[in-house]
């Protein structure tokens, strides 16, 4: 049976609250998809029931764990590969050009889902390092504690190993266990995993080079995306670069940024002040 | 020497992830582990594995089960369906199901064509002993994924 | 865009004609290695194939060994689809010349995705 109208306002207020993300009215059938396997788990009857046991004595888990569902996304490893691409071709080396060599290159990797995007980055690292002194730190958060757990462990089933991932780099950092595919030691060394909130109002670590926040954005409202864009500003080195998702940008929200186009996509980068601006253009 | 074999629940993810990919995607439709079943399938594909380890792989399932599977990978009815299309469809199967298995015992192994027996008697596997039996319902009909070890420790076993 | 499926199975076949045909290429399929040769020796060369390994009469890897033996063929994509999956026999297959691999089963995806991958179809074309 489908979700009643209160059923379904009570879920979307519960994750506007925690998260921040506004599921518009014409979601029910994303709340309906994604909460039946809780509800199965838990051996209720149904969503419906789910939700209105839910409704009569909150428990935070059980809301943590709606919350968990209805925020995370599907990821593949090289799905839209223009943004890792610009990263490899155009930002390490601009990076590896201005930083001292013994300061690390540090990456935030901000809504990091089942981590495939920093272990991504990770593998780029790897190639593109090597054997320099040069050393780089990822940073890798979500707010699903369910993701993040799998982000940890890093195995991939044989289906989420297919999605994207180049096989040159599947055979250079992965080992098979049993059915899965375990992400190789060095690649985990570089990664630091965190749970956080894009909401709270203090970032996890401040002076990043590089933050991806792909495919994020889109799930707040105007108000709420000003915020993030503005804390994760201040998260970053002034010189720093913010990757968004296809469909995203800062323009008409936050007017501190720059947008430069390379190749096929775009890279934010904060406003410089004037005395600076021709440093930017270097790109 | 004992044999590897592989684990029962690797054997059922990876029957679920062919059949999640090829033979309709939604829960309902994925098999899900069934009573066990006496007799043989009076359908069956088998392919072989030679090299780290030496065995044979078995899919079998009802007449029912092979042609609504073949139905759906050919896009046809189950009436137009000839008796080869049924036997490729099913052969397929095997071959994914066993190349699989095949990566999670000791390599590196080769895998042969499958061999497909339809409405035949059971496949008869000589010095092999099963190690692994995984009896499954799809839509509820009988689906069976077998692994059979070679006793390969008597075939060998005469070095002095 | 041409897209050569080579697979023994005519359902594995049809199953990969649906995918890359929907994401807008013409394809010829062949049932084996030999049969992919004297298709792509017959013309048009194809600017992709997709291959499977475990055949008879002439198996993949032998394919893909073959095609880029030759000069005349270096503008073929060549993608490894197949139900092989040790870490050693991708290793193989890539060293014999295949770009990419995509190990069965697999969703249309997958397929989609690894064809952006080699810049045969424009990023996000997944249905």
């Amino acid at each position: 049976m489908a979700l009643t109208e209160s059923e379904f306002d009570y879920v979307r207020r519960l994750v506007y609250r925690e998260s921040a993300i506004v599921l518009a009215p014409g979601k029910e059938y994303l709340v309906e998809a994604r909460l039946a396997p809780l509800a199965r788990a838990a051996e209720v009857s149904g969503v419906n029931a789910y939700v209105a046991k839910l409704m009569q004595c909150p428990d935070r888990a059980t809301e943590a764990r709606v919350v968990d569902a209805l925020t995370t996304n599907e990821t593949s490893w090289y799905r839209d590969g223009a943004p890792f691409e610009v990263f490899r071709s155009t930002v390490l080396p601009a990076l590896l050009a201005d930083r001292p060599v013994n300061q690390p290159i540090r990456i935030w990797s901000a809504a990091c889902s089942t981590g495939q995007e920093p272990y991504t980055l990770s593998m780029i690292l790897g190639e593109q390092l090597g054997s320099t002194p040069r050393t780089a730190e990822i940073m890798a958060t979500d707010l699903s504690d369910d993701a993040l757990a799998r982000a940890k462990a890093g195995r991939y089933s044989q289906l989420e190993i297919n999605r994207g991932l180049p096989a040159a780099m599947l055979v250079k950092h992965f080992r098979r266990e049993g059915t899965e595919w375990v992400v190789g030691d060095a690649v985990r060394s570089r990664i630091s995993f965190r749970k956080f909130n894009l909401i709270s109002p203090t970032p996890p670590s401040t002076g990043f080079d590089v933050v991806f926040l792909r495919n994020v954005l889109i799930y707040f409202d105007a108000e709420t995306r000003r915020g993030v864009l503005r804390r994760i500003r201040a998260a970053m080195r002034p010189d720093g670069w913010l990757f968004l998702g296809a469909a995203e940008t800062t323009i008409g929200i936050d007017d501190d940024w720059d947008r430069v186009v390379v190749g096929r996509t775009s890279v934010h980068r904060a406003r410089a002040p004037l005395a600076t601006a021709a440093a930017v253009r270097r790109v | 020497m004992t044999a590897a074999a592989p684990d029962i629940d690797d054997v059922e993810q990876i029957v679920t992830e062919v059949f999640g990919s090829f033979l309709g995607g939604d829960d309902e439709s994925l098999p899900m582990r069934g009573p066990d079943t006496e007799g043989d399938s009076p359908v069956t594909a088998t392919v072989s594995i030679t090299g780290g380890w030496d065995g044979h792989v078995v899919f079998g399932c009802s007449t029912t089960a092979s042609r609504s599977a073949a139905a759906v990978l050919l896009m046809m009815g189950a009436d137009e369906l000839a008796e080869a299309d049924v036997a490729d469809a099913v052969g397929e199967l095997a071959n994914m199901i066993g190349g699989n298995i095949k990566s999670l015992l000791p390599g590196p192994s080769a895998l042969t064509l499958p061999m497909v027996s339809v409405g035949g008697g059971a496949m008869h596997m000589p010095s092999s002993t099963e190690a692994v039996r995984l009896d499954l319902l799809w839509q509820g009909e009988p689906v069976r994924v077998s692994v059979w070890a070679s006793n390969s420790d008597t075939q060998e076993g005469s070095t002095s | 865009m041409l897209a050569l499926v080579v697979d023994d199975s005519r359902a594995m076949r049809m199953v990969l004609r649906r995918i890359v045909s929907g994401l807008g290429f013409d394809v010829v399929e062949a049932g084996n290695g030999q049969e992919a040769l004297d298709a792509v020796d017959a013309g048009p060369i194809p600017d992709i194939a997709l291959v499977d390994w475990n055949m008879p009469v002439m198996d993949g890897l032998e394919f893909v060994t073959n095609v880029r033996s030759r000069p005349e063929l270096r503008g073929v994509t060549l993608m490894m689809v197949t139900t092989e999956s040790e870490h050693g026999q991708i290793v193989r297959a890539l060293a014999a010349g295949a770009h990419e691999y995509v190990i069965k089963p697999f969703t249309p995806d997958a397929i989609a995705e690894k064809l952006a991958l080699l810049g045969l179809v424009p990023a996000g074309s997944a249905s």
